[in-house]
């Protein structure tokens, strides 16, 4: 493994873009730590401070900024993509393989660099809300209550790694593995809007908005499930305490997303295995 | 002998197309072999089978005795088609990642570094390499854990007359140390000059295995000519010694091709004797070129 690693770091660290990108990425969810806290814009001559509205309480904290930082994720999605098809286009998957590395192994380098970049996101994450808890939260009590999100984050990055990677491996093309990736948002989005347009038909175009649809289970969408956009009551505003309703991680979508993570590990594997490069 | 490669009844189908057709060959420790055919016949396709990088259809391989894994090619060094770096890295650093996947001693980077005349550049990213240079960190890479065998696919290709001359006197070199080294290739000046053993394919079938030398074992021909060309032939004809006798185009020689080994002095007396006086002999054995395009003519036809 260690070999592996040695591997991998040769290759990124050396390669200017991908180190670029990561320390941007980086400092871009510090900025937005500082941002979020020290930034209050007047909207309509009422200052609006985020801390007021209970943004940084504990344990609500946990979910609100892994919520509002896994937009970022995109930026890493981009690296673990070019570190993969760069090796197609530069014939180092190639040279690799012929010079004794197994498809497995290589397969297992870049599964452990996505895991590690998902793994130190983590960690920032924890950090930043941790911070800005104890500087903001309005009671210390039960500080590591919601915390469970922030492990749903690590989940949530290493499914889309995941997912990046088996794109990539499989179209090779660094723009086409993007567009893939938006073109599966597009159809899972469609996939969305038929389900409930076919559950409505059925009702008399009565829906309800908590209800099971099965398209909340597909790959994308049952991993953004996973850190949801935070229920908000509009009774704590007037009230003058938060806003904010604690809610917990749904395990069904851990273990989809989780399944999904592994069966695109092992589609990654098989394709790597059955080409002919 | 030893065998380093054993390869048996090696078929590779891409959808209709058959790229290697039931191909078997062995190489011998300590030769240099020549892979030799046309753009197409399935050289760069067997090399990708027996390196791992591309899935036979059917059919077996063994290297140093055993069943393949990638340990076998660990004592492997093989450069295909071009040179494949990492082009933002210097030299030494590309050289370091392949020493990582070899388990290759870090200290073989400067050796082989010198022995292919690029220690000055090692600070280099590789993306600034001239062709020659970049096909020479290749050989390069290729040796760092000292192989058995050295396998390159046309390592000549696309280089300048200088490059070419490097790179072949770098391929002699390499075998003068013992190395085993299989060379394919489409240039049959460059299979004669290098090689010891060749393998010639066409349409991924095998046409001629064996030694370089034992290729031009016909008994060869004589290029012949007389004040009366027509009188000759049906003299010619009339002997034993001869195949069939063809008249070249213009220049006024035959050409008698021999059934039985037969010197000049001997033919010369027999044709004195018919009253022949003979203004032109030359006895001759076709080159690799000549026979490598008849040997594929024969099967075409």
């Amino acid at each position: 493994m260690k070999r592996l690693l040695n591997i991998e770091w040769n290759k990124i660290f050396y390669y200017k873009s991908a180190r670029i990108f990561t320390i941007l990425y980086f400092l871009m969810l510090a900025a937005v730590g500082v941002v979020l806290a020290y930034i209050k814009p007047e909207i309509g001559g009422i200052e609006l401070d985020i801390a007021q509205l209970g943004f940084f309480n504990f344990p609500d904290i946990w979910q609100n900024i892994a919520y509002v930082v896994a937009i970022g994720k995109i930026f890493l999605g981009v690296i673990v993509i070019m570190n993969v098809t760069n090796e197609f286009s530069n014939g180092t998957l190639k040279q690799n393989l012929i010079d004794g590395l197994s498809k497995k192994e290589f397969l297992q380098s870049k599964l452990l660099t996505n895991f590690i970049f998902a793994a130190v996101s983590t960690l920032f994450v924890f950090a930043i809300s941790l911070i800005l808890g104890f500087v903001f939260s309005n009671s210390q009590d039960a500080v590591f209550r919601g915390v469970e999100f922030i492990g749903a984050y690590f989940i949530k990055l290493a499914f889309f790694f995941s997912f990046c990677l088996f794109l990539a491996l499989l179209l090779r093309k660094s723009a086409f593995s993007l567009l893939g990736l938006f073109v599966w948002w597009v159809v899972e989005g469609i996939i969305s809007v038929v389900e409930v347009l076919i559950i409505m038909a059925r009702n008399n175009g009565n829906i309800d908005p908590e209800g099971f649809f099965i398209s909340n289970f597909l790959p994308l969408k049952s991993s953004a499930n996973l850190i949801n956009f935070p229920t908000m009551n509009p009774q704590g505003f007037i009230t003058g305490k938060s806003i904010f309703v604690s809610s917990s991680v749904d395990w069904m979508f851990v273990l989809s997303t989780v399944f999904y993570t592994a069966l695109f590990i092992w589609l990654s594997y098989r394709l790597l295995k059955k080409r002919d490069l | 002998m030893e065998k380093v490669l054993e390869i048996g009844h090696l078929t590779k189908k891409f959808g209709k197309m058959t790229a290697v057709d039931n191909l078997s060959f062995s190489v011998e420790k300590g030769n240099i072999y020549g892979l030799l055919g046309p753009n197409g016949s399935g050289k760069s396709t067997t090399l990708g089978i027996i390196l791992n990088v591309v899935n036979p259809t059917i059919g077996s391989w063994k290297w140093f005795g055993e069943d393949p894994t990638t340990n076998s090619l660990k004592k492997i060094g093989a450069i295909i088609e071009r040179p494949n770096f990492y082009p933002y890295l210097s030299a030494e650093k590309n050289l370091e990642i392949v020493a990582q996947i070899k388990g290759a001693a870090k200290h073989k980077i400067d050796e082989k570094l010198k022995l292919v005349g690029l220690f000055d550049r090692k600070h280099d990213k590789f993306r600034t390499f001239s062709l020659g240079m970049k096909q020479r960190l290749a050989i390069g890479a290729a040796l760092l854990n000292d192989p058995e065998v050295l396998i390159l696919d046309e390592p000549t290709n696309g280089l300048d007359p200088q490059g070419i001359i490097q790179i072949r006197e770098l391929i002699l070199q390499i075998a003068s140390m013992g190395t085993t080294i299989i060379l394919a290739s489409h240039l049959l000046d460059e299979v004669e000059k290098v090689c010891s053993h060749v393998v010639i394919l066409e349409k991924g079938k095998t046409l001629y295995s064996g030694r370089v030398d034992e290729m031009t074992a016909g008994f060869g021909y004589f290029e012949i000519s007389s004040g009366d060309n027509h009188r000759l032939q049906e003299v010619l004809l009339s002997l034993p010694h001869f195949d069939r006798v063809s008249s070249e185009n213009g220049n006024g020689l035959l050409k008698a091709i021999l059934r039985e080994d037969l010197s000049g002095e001997v033919l010369n007396k027999q044709l004195f004797e018919q009253g022949i006086v003979l203004k032109h002999l030359v006895k001759r054995k076709e080159s690799l070129e000549q026979q490598f395009l008849q040997i594929t003519k024969n099967q075409n036809g």
